[in-house]
């Protein structure tokens, strides 16, 4: 840790101003020498340049916010700027998470009425389809049961139709 | 006492944020009451903080600082409040799905996170243990009490284990107490009977 070097301590009194005083001039100054490699950082981890600038600006702007909660004797400046960035890295795949693929397409409501029902319920509670898919009668083949296996559900709502009309 | 702990690399992807959220909250669990892991943690975080350092800076766009500047006066996000008093930190603010039986005298609640991997605390009664399964990933368990042993030797309270590949034999609740863990698996792959109900309820 690089906690004796002059730096560091310049950038601790940085960040005491910003808590005390809500001094501008020094978070100015931490956000030239922090931001751009927080975005660096970003980048390294997969995100791309909006992202990441984005990231970024949220991490500074977190700085900003948790700068009371800075404890010089327990972590140096860049380690605590390491940490909110990473929980900011953290918190934002966690909003990307989950986009709803099951939402019925348009074209698609001309569909078989019932097909559309099991849709709608394991929408709810993931359950009746798969119970359909292990019934003998509506079994698919072992190559596509093999798939479907490994995937939560089929790809689009009409490959799941196309084998519920056979 | 503790005296089992997640391997380094698993702590070194928790502290870089590169483990799912399921995962994540497993590890967390461990490191909120074991002090030898907060201290490996500190030494990890210190890690990044050199890297940081060290990075070539990548310039922003040329309003970037304004943009900051305009929003600082926003209030802070506020944290999600505490649902379930009774369990430890990383836990309390997660909603819980209902409890489902899984074999004699086990018990499963899924903890609702984003991402891959099932979570969920596991409550088992003494002498029972989970049913026979495989899993294509990784498998991390923090007990939370009482104790289990499975064919890596005994977890009590507290303890991670983090079995490498499959259990020779699947974890049983040892002692007089039953045992409650948060469990979470990357593609368990429950066998026999209860294999086809998991297909059949799609989990």
């Amino acid at each position: 840790m690089s906690q004796g070097s002059p730096t560091s301590d310049d950038h601790a009194v940085l960040i005491q101003a910003i808590a005390h005083r809500r001094d501008r001039a020094a978070f100015a100054a931490l956000f030239r020498v922090f931001a751009p490699r927080v975005k660096a950082w970003m980048i390294r981890g997969g995100a791309n340049d909006t992202a990441a600038e984005e990231l970024a600006q949220e991490t500074m702007l977190a700085v900003w916010q948790k700068a009371a909660q800075f404890d010089p004797g327990r972590a140096g400046v860049s380690t605590w700027i390491f940490t909110i960035a990473r929980n900011q890295r953290v918190d934002a795949l966690r909003r990307e998470r989950h986009p709803d693929t099951l939402l019925p397409d348009p074209d698609d409501m001309v569909g078989p009425a019932l097909a559309d029902r099991v849709v709608a319920m394991s929408e709810q509670r993931h359950g009746y389809a798969r119970l359909w898919r292990v019934c003998p009668w509506t079994r698919q083949p072992s190559s596509a049961r093999h798939s479907s296996r490994t995937r939560r559900m089929p790809k689009s709502s009409r490959s799941f139709r196309f084998r519920w009309a056979r | 006492m503790i005296t089992r702990h997640p391997s380094d690399p698993c702590l070194l992807a928790y502290a870089a944020g590169t483990l799912p959220e399921a995962l994540a909250l497993v590890v967390a669990t461990h490191i909120g009451r074991c002090a030898c892991c907060r201290q490996t943690l500190v030494a990890c975080e210190a890690v990044g903080g050199v890297l940081l350092d060290q990075l070539p800076p990548v310039s922003l766009s040329v309003n970037a600082l304004e943009t900051v500047l305009a929003r600082v006066d926003e209030p802070a996000a506020t944290v999600p409040p505490v649902l379930n008093p009774d369990l430890p930190a990383p836990l309390d603010r997660i909603a819980l799905g209902r409890w489902w039986p899984i074999g004699r005298g086990m018990r499963w609640r899924r903890l609702r996170t984003e991402g891959p991997g099932w979570v969920g605390l596991v409550l088992g009664q003494p002498g029972r243990a989970l049913p026979p399964h495989g899993h294509d990933g990784r498998e991390l368990t923090c007990v939370l009490s009482g104790a289990f042993a499975d064919g890596d030797g005994v977890f009590r309270a507290g303890d991670f284990a983090e079995p490498d590949g499959d259990h020779d034999q699947p974890p049983a609740v040892w002692g007089a107490e039953p045992c409650l863990c948060v469990l979470v698996s990357e593609g368990m792959q429950l066998r026999g009977m209860l294999g086809l109900a998991q297909r059949m309820i799609g989990l």
